[in-house]
């Protein structure tokens, strides 16, 4: 029942994103669980069979994607389940597929100079420096920041509560305030044993 | 019995010294009760001790086992009061008698367990890396990054925005600072905890004997 009134949430959202909200991309089979708002004039791009929800036990939070001007450029990839993912983009946001986000903030810029004149916007940001990329397979936990010019490789796990200030590369877990590595996620990979059969 | 009457002369003595706050006693009581009635009543796997006061708003979600011991009390702050989220259905949650909960929120996969005395600010207590289930292809599978039960001892004090995350064994009477984050750590007694990782553990007894001299 549930399953059907997101599924169905999705669908309606989706078109009204495509009659009145050009600048929104979506792909079939989104699927919103709680509200979910996307605002500003950039482009928003979403892929196939994606996963908007709130995170559980927590009334308030819902996922929301803030564009700052037109120039602005959002990508998610296909199957990402994001739960209460807030993001402010001025830059450019990409974000791989099969990703799992939680209760995570996603910010490309500062807002404001750290002069004191706080003038907005900060003079040294440009797109080079400030882009955030999320590769594949990545999951974030909860209560975690990103901040500008950072990309994280595909396959990390990044836990909850760390602030991300550098870049994490592939298969690494990274761990606290500002998120160091811990060390590569050892084991055997989980996925090349089941990648054979697997669509 | 004239002990017991004493008690009741001086709590109905500061009644009158500050009725608001009484009103405000009473109401959490009653609105503890309440929430008593509607999780335990139904439901076997959660079990609330009586006087529970509830000064904020109380969320119990999920199939696991949820205990909660005689006189424990939950504070509203930044995040919705206290939130406990159970993941599975072996997951167990126990907290101690007459802990003092201001904005927790545990989520709890695998096992959980509280002392007595607990002190609480908006703080995280968290034993796996997801809430929600990862994908069968992704990395937070593997065998490391599996939930670890969490222990916390007696007389812990949680200050704001601290995470105690999956494998942290904190001992007793520990002070865990603000914004400091544990990780798969056996912290011992009587300590100071800070630092995200937490790195840095400083005595207490040490500390209180220098402010003493300064």
């Amino acid at each position: 029942m549930r399953d059907m009134l997101a599924r169905l949430r999705g669908e309606l959202f989706t078109a009204w994103c495509r009659l009145f909200r050009k600048n929104i991309r979506i792909g079939p089979g989104l699927r919103i669980y709680k509200r979910f708002s996307i605002r500003g004039s950039g482009t928003v791009g979403i892929g196939k069979n994606c996963l908007v929800d709130g995170i559980i036990g927590d009334r308030r939070q819902y996922c929301c994607i803030d564009t700052g001007n037109a120039d602005s450029r959002v990508r998610i990839g296909d199957n990402a389940r994001l739960f209460a993912v807030k993001m402010w983009v001025k830059f450019s946001v990409v974000i791989g597929s099969d990703v799992l986000i939680e209760e995570c903030g996603i910010i490309d810029t500062d807002f404001h100079s750290i002069d004191r004149l706080r003038t907005s916007p900060p003079p040294l940001e440009h797109f080079e420096k400030c882009r955030i990329i999320i590769g594949d397979r990545v999951c974030i936990g909860a209560r975690s920041v990103m901040t500008k010019g950072v990309s994280i490789g595909d396959d990390a796990v990044i836990s909850p509560g760390s602030i991300i200030t550098r870049s994490i590369p592939a298969r690494f877990f990274a761990c606290g305030n500002p998120a160091k590595i811990s060390g590569p996620i050892d084991g055997p990979p989980p996925y090349q044993e089941k990648i054979e059969g697997a669509p | 019995m004239n002990g017991f009457l004493k008690q009741m002369a001086s709590l109905v003595a500061k009644a009158c010294r500050d009725p608001l706050s009484a009103i405000d006693v009473g109401a959490a009581l009653a609105r503890g009760t309440w929430y008593i009635l509607r999780y335990s009543l139904f439901n076997k796997r959660i079990r609330i001790g009586f006087p529970f006061r509830a000064f904020g708003p109380v969320t119990l979600k999920g199939p696991g086992y949820i205990s909660i011991e005689k006189g424990c009390g939950a504070y509203s702050n930044m995040f919705d009061g206290l939130t406990i989220v159970t993941l599975n259905d072996r997951a167990r949650v126990t907290i101690g008698k007459k802990s003092r909960m201001g904005g927790l929120t545990i989520r709890c996969a695998n096992n959980v367990r509280i002392g007595g005395k607990l002190l609480t600010s908006a703080s995280l207590i968290q034993d796996s890396i997801m809430v929600n289930p990862p994908r069968q292809r992704s990395f937070a599978n593997a065998a490391s990054l599996r939930p670890l039960p969490v222990s916390i001892g007696n007389n812990v004090w949680l200050c704001g925005q601290a995470s105690i995350l999956r494998g942290s064994r904190i001992g007793n009477d520990t002070v865990v600072s603000v914004g400091s984050i544990t990780h798969d750590k056996k912290i011992g007694e009587n300590l100071l905890v800070m630092g995200g990782p937490s790195s840095t553990t400083l005595p207490i007894d040490k500390l209180m004997a220098w402010e003493k001299r300064s």
